[in-house]
């Protein structure tokens, strides 16, 4: 007896054993199955840019991190919104380009639902797709306008900054510490001339270089931005002013030289001159030898 | 880096004067100095809303068009420079630690072989005493060019826009301007490739593509790119900002993050020209390797060991 | 008549030389065509391969093709100018080596160009040269230079071969087969030697060799300031023009005296190349070998003594054994030294020991070439630093060693042809008495 008792308490005690493990190694079967389904996460970038000529732009960048770099994501299908009190109101479905970038353009005349305080709010949603978990971002921006003027006196040229935002039956309110970029259009880039904040009148007064070379007439164009405003987005004005000095973009002569097409006049005489010494005599010489013919005696 | 300073450091990054958007969203406005230019439309297309609530496509003007001509000239009219520029770069020898990114982008954007290094980083010293600095040489596109002197059949030549050029269609490979350069920046097809083709007509001596076997062949400062508002390949591409373009007519010159005033530049750093004394007359200046950020050394690091035996002349001779 | 038997006995030494043709005398000529057959194939191979295929690279854009071109192209000028030195001085000695150095000339002339030919790389841009022309360069002014002396050259050579026509049209011998009398008569363009046309064409002959003499040293100095208007060191130097035009002329005078050694093997003409020519032409050697230390000396000594580092990095480039210290020891102890010892020194002085240093003083110079060439490209203002080893030293390929043999071969070929055609000793200069140069000033009537 006690020995089958024995032999079932080993059975059991190894069932047991058994039963444990299988419990233990579920979870870990389970979360290899579910790892390789594991999405990645994306993260998303969601920036408001307005230009000078009123139109508006919403751009969403993707990527997601891998090992110490970003990799971009194209073909993503991103879901453009305005968020109103009234609800959503969808503006675009647009595919990320090989960037990683989605641009949607908004025409300057389109009405955008600014609230009272001339916010509203946009937002891009990126419904997720095997790969990449779904990301959403939102933003709240300020509508506001950025507005300059040139004035000069005897001495001095300034730019006269004005940041204001619009308020009842037409005023302008103004915007104090937005920190404003002016710049002057380049061929290749933009140079810097103002980097400052407006004050509580929402203004702004810089000097202006006077000695900036301008295009052929002396135009210069002047660029006076907010960058990257976590209330504002990017807002930029432009505007062309003629206090550049002129450049000359006429076609110049080249002179004659020793590196350009047209040689030095001496040099071309000189060569010629010896040229045709030497071969002058050359030909005298032929002529005297094709004498000999007609001085031979008739056979 | 979390998002806050990332945003921060980007914001300095567009102060500093690059462009808002330029080659993205550009080409809403891109006034040139000319009025009336053609802005040439890039093929894609972007969404836009219009006033009405529709969405419509528009094509995406991504081209930048500076100048009257966006594109590269061929022939004769590529003897004449662009309008009312003079190219002029500065390089920075305290910012370069020989990462060789510029000779690579530059061989990328001209087909170039790996031996062909059209500017080449050398590893120089100034005397016994002081440290070895990294001296990345492109052509100098000289004022008084040594070479355009010699060239018996005018196939390379002198610009209003400062650039020297070579028109291999013209080149009959008797490389004295090879010999003739001091600053030995000129190079030559050896071989024969696939990729070089004779007398293409989208052949342009400022793209120096397709090239042509059996030719010189050198730096050309990237017409075709300034044209388009582009920094050339090198100087777009230094991870450092070492190198600075621009034109000195506008005197303003950028290395893609920070935008200069040229004469300022020059005259508070020291800017200097290799072996002004030979009166060639450079277009390139080099600012002086003071208060570097990082050691020479850095340099050495990832460096293959032909490459290391190349810089022989000047590590035999320091000790550190 | 007393002139005539005379000039029968010269020409009746000649005749047989022209007219047999020897088993050895065709062998030479299908080894010299096979080597020239192996060099146009060489050519080939450049010309489908691109210059790959030589030793040149980005540094070392010059190498064999532009030494032989210069070392050739010195041959020529030198031959077009002790020819007309010689017959404008009327060297009575040196009258039986005019045509030798004329065609030494001639051939010269027409090897040279082929290697610059060699080094462009696109030759099918070749007229561009014409068509594109920049008066500034300096090749602009050696292709003018080249083009007009190898014009020049080649019609002096026919004058000078115009008297020795006819008399081979109006000698009689069955030897000469109707072919070759049908040749003379055209080419002597009805000479017959009558005061009027001797009158013509001695004064031809006296126009040409005046304006040859200007030409090649002019010539041969635009190549010398190829390289002397050249920034790079080593080349900037001012000694170059007179430098290159003493080596020609050294290197024509020790392969005159080659070809006459050469041609004295033949039992017909040891009665006109004597040991006499030999002993002229000895001192000669002597004299260049003399000029030749000195102007070497002069160039190295002036870069040596100042501390310019472009320079001495270069002077140790030349003097380092690792370096070029064997070339430049060689091209010093065979061209300036050995002359000395073996001319100089009467004991050993010989017919065979004067050709055998001649020889030797013509690799010495070929090696001089190279060190004037190659080394100051070794050596930039900016110091090479480049990681393929290849493009650091130079050494030339089997191509250009090839071509280099055919060059030598191509020479060799067009003496033995010119020789069959017509006396290589220029039987109407010996006969005749010279004419007087007219000095023009009052008084005298000549």
């Amino acid at each position: 007896m006690k020995k089958y008792i024995n032999i079932l308490g080993e059975f059991i005690s190894k069932g047991v054993i058994l039963i444990v493990i299988a419990l233990l190694t579920m979870p870990l079967i389970i979360k290899a199955d579910s790892q390789e389904k594991k999405k990645i996460k994306y993260r998303m970038s969601l920036t408001y840019n307005k230009f000078f000529d009123g139109s508006k732009s919403l751009t969403v960048g993707m990527r997601y991190r891998k090992e110490t770099s970003f990799v971009n994501i194209s073909n993503a299908l991103i879901g453009f919104y305005l968020i109103t009190d009234k609800g959503e109101i969808k503006l675009a479905d647009i595919k990320t380009n090989e960037n990683g970038k989605a641009l949607l353009r908004i025409a300057a005349d389109y009405k955008l639902p600014w609230d009272a305080d001339n916010y509203c709010t946009f937002a891009a949603r990126f419904d997720g797709n095997e790969e990449g978990k779904a990301t959403d971002e939102e933003i709240l921006i300020k509508d506001i306008d950025i507005d300059f003027n040139f004035t000069e006196d005897s001495e001095e040229k300034y730019i006269n900054v004005s940041i204001t935002e619009s308020g009842d039956s037409g005023a302008r309110i103004p915007i104090y510490d937005a920190l404003v970029n002016g710049y002057v259009e380049r061929m290749f880039s933009l140079l810097p001339i103002i980097e400052d904040f407006s004050d509580e009148d929402g203004k702004l007064i810089s000097e202006f270089p006077n000695d900036l070379p301008g295009d052929s007439l002396g135009n210069l164009i002047v660029i006076v931005s907010i960058i990257e405003s976590d209330e504002y987005g990017t807002v930029e004005m432009k505007k062309t002013i003629d206090w550049g000095i002129p450049v000359d973009f006429s076609e110049t002569e080249t002179p004659r030289a020793l590196w350009t097409d047209e040689a030095p006049v001496w040099m071309a005489i000189t060569v010629l001159i010896i040229l045709l010494g030497a071969w002058l005599n050359f030909a005298l010489a032929i002529y005297k030898v094709s004498k000999i013919k007609g001085l031979s005696k008739s056979a | 880096m979390n998002s806050k300073e990332k945003d921060k450091s980007r914001r300095n990054f567009l102060r500093k004067g690059f462009a808002i958007g330029a080659g993205t969203i550009a080409g809403m406005g891109a006034l040139s100095t000319f009025a009336g230019n053609e802005e040439k439309k890039s093929g894609e297309k972007v969404k836009l809303l219009t006033a009405d609530g529709k969405l419509v496509e528009v094509d995406k003007t991504d081209i930048d068009c500076k100048t009257a001509d966006c594109l590269p000239t061929h022939g004769k009219a590529a003897r004449k420079g662009i309008p009312g520029r003079k190219f002029v770069m500065v390089i920075d020898l305290s910012k370069c630690a020989n990462a060789r990114k510029c000779i690579d982008a530059c061989q990328h954007g001209h087909d170039l072989l790996p031996s062909q290094e059209w500017i080449p980083v050398h590893l120089m010293k100034n005397n016994s005493i002081s440290d070895p600095y990294w001296f990345p040489k492109p052509c100098y596109h000289c004022d008084n060019p040594p070479c355009v002197k010699v060239c018996p059949v005018g196939a390379t030549f002198k610009r209003t826009d400062n650039a020297v050029l070579i028109d291999s269609d013209r080149c009959i490979g008797c490389k004295f301007c090879i010999s003739a350069c001091p600053y030995s920046a000129r190079r030559f097809n050896w071989e024969n490739r696939d990729s070089y083709s004779d007398n293409d007509s989208d052949y342009s001596p400022e793209t120096s593509l397709p090239g042509q076997h059996g030719v010189a062949s050198k730096c050309d400062f990237c017409p075709d790119r300034s044209r388009e508002g582009k920094l050339p390949y090198c100087a777009k591409s230094c991870p450092m900002g070492a190198i600075y373009f621009g034109d000195s007519n506008e005197d303003a010159i950028t290395n893609g993050e920070e935008t200069l005033r040229l004469r300022e530049t020059l005259e508070t750093k020291a800017g200097y020209r290799f072996m002004e004394n030979l009166g060639t007359d450079p277009n390139v200046y080099y600012l002086p390797p003071v208060d570097r950020m990082f050691p020479y050394k850095r340099g050495l690091k990832n460096l293959s060991e032909e490459q290391l035996k190349a810089y022989e002349n000047i590590l035999s001779k320091t000790d550190k | 008549m007393e002139t005539n038997k005379k000039s029968t006995t010269i020409l009746a030494d000649f005749v047989p030389f022209l007219v047999t043709f020897k088993k050895s005398w065709y062998l030479s000529i299908i080894v010299l065509s096979i080597i020239i057959l192996f060099g146009f194939y060489a050519f080939i191979v450049q010309l489908v391969d691109g210059h790959i295929v030589t030793g040149m690279r980005d540094n070392v854009v010059w190498g064999v093709y532009i030494i032989n071109f210069i070392f050739f192209l010195g041959l020529s000028y030198a031959g077009a100018l002790i020819s007309c030195i010689f017959h404008l001085g009327r060297v009575s000695w040196g009258k039986p080596l005019i045509r030798m150095l004329e065609i030494m000339a001639v051939a010269s002339l027409i090897v040279g160009p082929i290697y610059i030919i060699l080094c462009i790389g696109r030759v099918d841009r070749l007229f561009n040269l014409f068509i594109h022309a920049r008066i500034q360069s300096p090749i602009t002014w050696d292709v003018i230079a080249i083009f007009t002396d190898m014009v020049f050259c080649i019609a002096y050579l026919y004058m000078t071969h115009i008297k020795d026509f006819s008399k081979l049209r109006d000698w009689e011998d069955e030897r000469i087969k109707p072919w070759r009398r049908k040749l003379y008569t055209v080419l002597s363009i009805g000479y017959q030697d009558t005061p009027q046309q001797k009158k013509q064409l001695n004064s031809a002959l006296d126009i040409m060799a005046a304006i040859i003499i200007p030409t090649s040293i002019i010539a041969y100095s635009l190549l010398a300031w190829l390289f002397g208007m050249n920034l790079r060191p080593g080349w900037h130097s001012s000694i170059l023009a007179p430098y290159f035009v003493l080596t020609a002329v050294y290197s024509g005078v020790c392969l005159l005296i080659i070809v006459m050694w050469v041609y004295r093997k033949s039992r017909y003409l040891k009665n006109y190349i004597t040991n006499q020519h030999f002993n002229y032409l000895g001192f000669v050697m002597v004299m260049f070998a003399l000029f030749y230390g000195y102007f070497t000396f002069s160039d190295y000594i002036t870069e040596w003594y100042n501390s310019v580092k472009v320079n001495t990095s270069l002077l140790d480039k030349l003097f380092s054994f690792e370096g070029y210290a064997w070339m430049f020891i060689i091209s010093i102890v065979t061209a300036a030294i050995l002359p000395l010892i073996v001319i100089a020194v009467p004991r050993f002085r010989s017919i065979n020991s004067i050709t055998i240093t001649a020889f030797f003083v013509l690799i010495g110079l070929w090696f001089r070439r190279y060190l004037l060439i190659v080394p100051p490209l070794e050596t930039p203002y900016i110091p090479i630093q480049n990681s393929n080893l290849e493009w650091v030293n130079y050494s030339a390929t089997w191509v250009e060693w090839t071509l280099t043999a055919a060059g030598i071969a191509f020479i060799i070929l067009v003496y033995m042809l010119m020789s069959k055609l017509a006396p290589i000793i220029p039987i109407s200069e010996i006969e005749e008495r010279s004419k007087k140069i007219r000095v023009f000033y009052k008084g005298t009537k000549e």
